[in-house]
Formats: structure tokens, sequence, C-alpha cells
């Protein structure tokens, strides 16, 4: 399982999705306008995603205090994981640079109840992003 | 516990939790809450240009 024994801070990320349905979203920072956007979405349908019994991580390599920052400033529900040594985004094959940053690639995975990935898009661009109706016709 | 802010450990007596997060004193805060304005300001170069 690729999200094995990986643990971001004091979250860890297996036991997220050992107890439930998973949303995974990585994205590219807390400057990117297009991934505010998007997760500014799934808050916005938070409730309906979690009647569908599934819960929400978002992943970046910002700082933790970037990604704290981050949560507040859009309001978030779900938690904003910093993966800042990019270990997680390098193992998943995420990592690609922009305008000399190392950034993760927009990427979501939406895993089932016994840990399978039932669905993925691995962002082509920085706009490639599926929007929150996309992810939930998923679910 | 750590402060968001500043990383030091915090003293649970006079600490204050806000936002889901720890922070020192009010300065630390303030700091934050400085900084979450700020991020109106940060856009992508390929959102600005």
């Amino acid at each position: 399982m690729i999200f094995e024994n990986f643990q971001l801070a004091d979250f860890d990320l297996y036991a997220f999705i050992s107890t439930q349905k998973g949303i995974i979203v990585f994205f590219r920072g807390s400057w990117c306008h297009h991934c505010r956007r998007q997760l500014s979405e799934l808050r916005d349908n938070f409730s309906t995603i979690q009647e569908k019994g599934y819960e929400i991580v978002a992943i970046s390599n910002d700082s933790t205090y970037k990604s704290s920052l981050l949560k507040t400033f859009l309001h978030l529900p779900f938690p904003v994981l910093a993966d800042e040594d990019s270990s997680l985004i390098t193992k998943l094959n995420l990592l690609t640079s922009y305008h000399e940053k190392s950034v993760s690639k927009p990427a979501i995975f939406i895993i089932d109840e016994n840990k399978n990935i039932i669905w993925q898009h691995i962002g082509t661009d920085y706009d490639d992003i599926p929007s929150a109706t996309e992810i939930m016709t998923n679910l | 516990m750590k402060c968001i802010t500043c990383k030091k450990e915090v003293i649970s007596n006079v600490s204050i939790k806000k936002y889901g997060e720890y922070f020192c004193d009010t300065n630390c805060l303030s700091k934050y809450e400085a900084d979450v304005e700020k991020l109106k300001n940060e856009l992508s170069l390929d959102d600005c240009c």
C-alpha cells in the first residue's frame, strides 16, 4: 500500500486510511490560486463528502506553519499536512519543479475502506485539477 | 506542545489555543493572524501574469 508507514508531523496517514475511507489531496502550496479554489470547493462540500463516509486530508511540501496559515485562511475543516522534506511526495513520484521550487503535482487519491485506491488523478500541469464535483462523482 | 509561530514549547497555564493551534502569548498569536492576512496577497506567477 503506497501510503503505508507514513507519518507527517504527528498525523499518521496510514492510521487515517485504515479507519475510514479517505480523499488525499496533494497540492502545490499555499500560494497556488488553483489549489486554494479546489480546497475551498472541498470545504464547501465537506458535509456531503462526510455523509458518504469519507474524510479529507490535504498535503503539500509547505512548512507546517504555512500549512496551518492556509487552513486558517480558508477555514478548512480537514487537516492540512506538511510533507516538509517531500518524502511522501517523492515516493509517489509527484515531485516536480515550478519556477525553481520543488512542489507536488496536484493529485487526488480516493481510498476505500479496504485501503485500495479506487480513483486517482495526477495533474499534468498546474491547472489540471479536478473540481469537487468531479471528485464527488467518484466516491 | 509547541507554539505554531515560534516553535518553542508552550507553558500550559499561559498559552493560548486558537485556530486549533497553540501560541506562547498574544505576540505569537498576532504574528500568526498577520501572516494569515498576508496570504491574501500571495499568488502564484501563473495567476498574476
